[in-house]
């Protein structure tokens, strides 16, 4: 999966999810401020991308510091990078 | 006969004096009265029935009596209005209202029915309300599990008690309303009760946020229809929170007027 495919798969997942319209999801946009999350929604979220991405996110300490979708297609292609490599 | 603006300001400023003592000094009068016959035949009442349920009935009903003189205490110069839009909706009901001031708790005496609020932390740990609030079993969940605040709202629903939620969890004062937070709406969806979306408008200065200084103004609260499972039952939390958000949202700008007093 390239990086812009994933990308695009991460704004599937919100638009799937919380039927957020995919113009309002830009890499600045603030995953609290701006998109309207909650931590609730954020372990749907959380749930939704390990079902998607078939990865164990939600014990990692490095989400915790993600607040934009840049945040988070950084994280994930790290992710990525990291079972690439293993 | 008109008055010019540097007379008007004056006339304007001794009305907001009198309106501070009025509303501080009746507010004070009426804590000590309710303190002492309100708290008193709830503890006569405990001792002689001993029925918890009833108990809690009557310390909820008797803040609700509390805060139903406190909204009148600014009267003429601050007038409260309550709309019901559906006057036939049936309790138990997850009430969600926007936050403007902070007087918000205390219009909710205005719903006619036996209702809990969802109380942020620090009015929580206020030394009078928030005993009052332990004791009326108001819901904490800033302080508590999420799956325990789930268990203490589902079993006050089940007994017929309303609850009342401000999601935006903090008051917008004359900003534009914040984020809502989905705990209610979770709160709502696992018990399949309606959801009321209440309005409230025209005390983003009575008093504003940051100050204790009331100002003359009107006081509208709309009770839109209640949201029912049916209509609900296909979004998701998320989506349930943003319909609900924007109909308060709607609401606000189609009543929007000129601030009063706003300076």
């Amino acid at each position: 999966m390239t990086d812009a495919e994933l990308i695009q798969a991460v704004n599937e997942v919100f638009v799937n999810s919380f039927e957020i319209p995919p113009e309002n999801i830009k890499p600045e946009s603030q995953i609290f401020v701006d998109l309207g999350l909650d931590s609730l929604d954020v372990v749907d979220l959380v749930a939704a991308i390990q079902k998607r991405f078939s990865v164990q996110v939600r014990d990692d300490e490095r989400v915790r510091s993600i607040r934009t979708m840049r945040d988070l297609y950084n994280y994930l292609i790290l992710i990525r990078n990291e079972q690439n490599k293993g | 006969m008109k008055l010019s603006a540097a007379p008007r300001s004056v006339v304007h400023f001794a009305a907001c004096c009198w309106l501070n003592v009025q509303v501080y000094s009746l507010t004070l009068v009426l804590a000590v009265l309710f303190g002492l016959i309100g708290l008193s035949y709830v503890l006569l009442h405990r001792l002689i029935t001993g029925n918890d349920r009833a108990n809690r009935r009557l310390i909820r009903r008797t803040i609700s009596w509390f805060g139903a003189c406190v909204i009148r205490t600014g009267w003429p110069w601050v007038k409260v209005r309550f709309v019901d839009r559906q006057p036939d909706a049936k309790p138990p009901l997850v009430f969600v209202a926007n936050h403007p001031a902070s007087t918000d708790a205390f219009l909710m005496a205005v719903l006619p029915l036996e209702a809990v609020q969802v109380l942020n932390i620090w009015p929580a740990h206020l030394p009078v309300v928030g005993y009052l609030a332990s004791i009326a079993e108001y819901l904490k969940p800033r302080e508590w599990p999420f799956d325990e605040f789930l268990a203490c709202g589902s079993r006050l629903l089940s007994q017929g008690v309303s609850v009342i939620a401000f999601p935006e969890g903090t008051r917008s004062g004359f900003g534009p309303t914040g984020n809502f937070h989905g705990s209610a709406f979770r709160l709502a969806i696992q018990n399949r009760t309606p959801v009321v979306p209440l309005v409230i408008d025209g005390n983003q200065g009575i008093p504003p946020k940051g100050s204790f200084w009331f100002r003359p103004g009107r006081i509208t609260i709309t009770k839109l229809p209640a949201i029912t499972v049916e209509e609900y039952k296909v979004m998701s939390p998320y989506q349930f929170k943003m319909l609900v958000r924007g109909q308060i949202i709607s609401m606000l700008a189609s009543s929007a007027r000129p601030a009063i007093y706003t300076s």
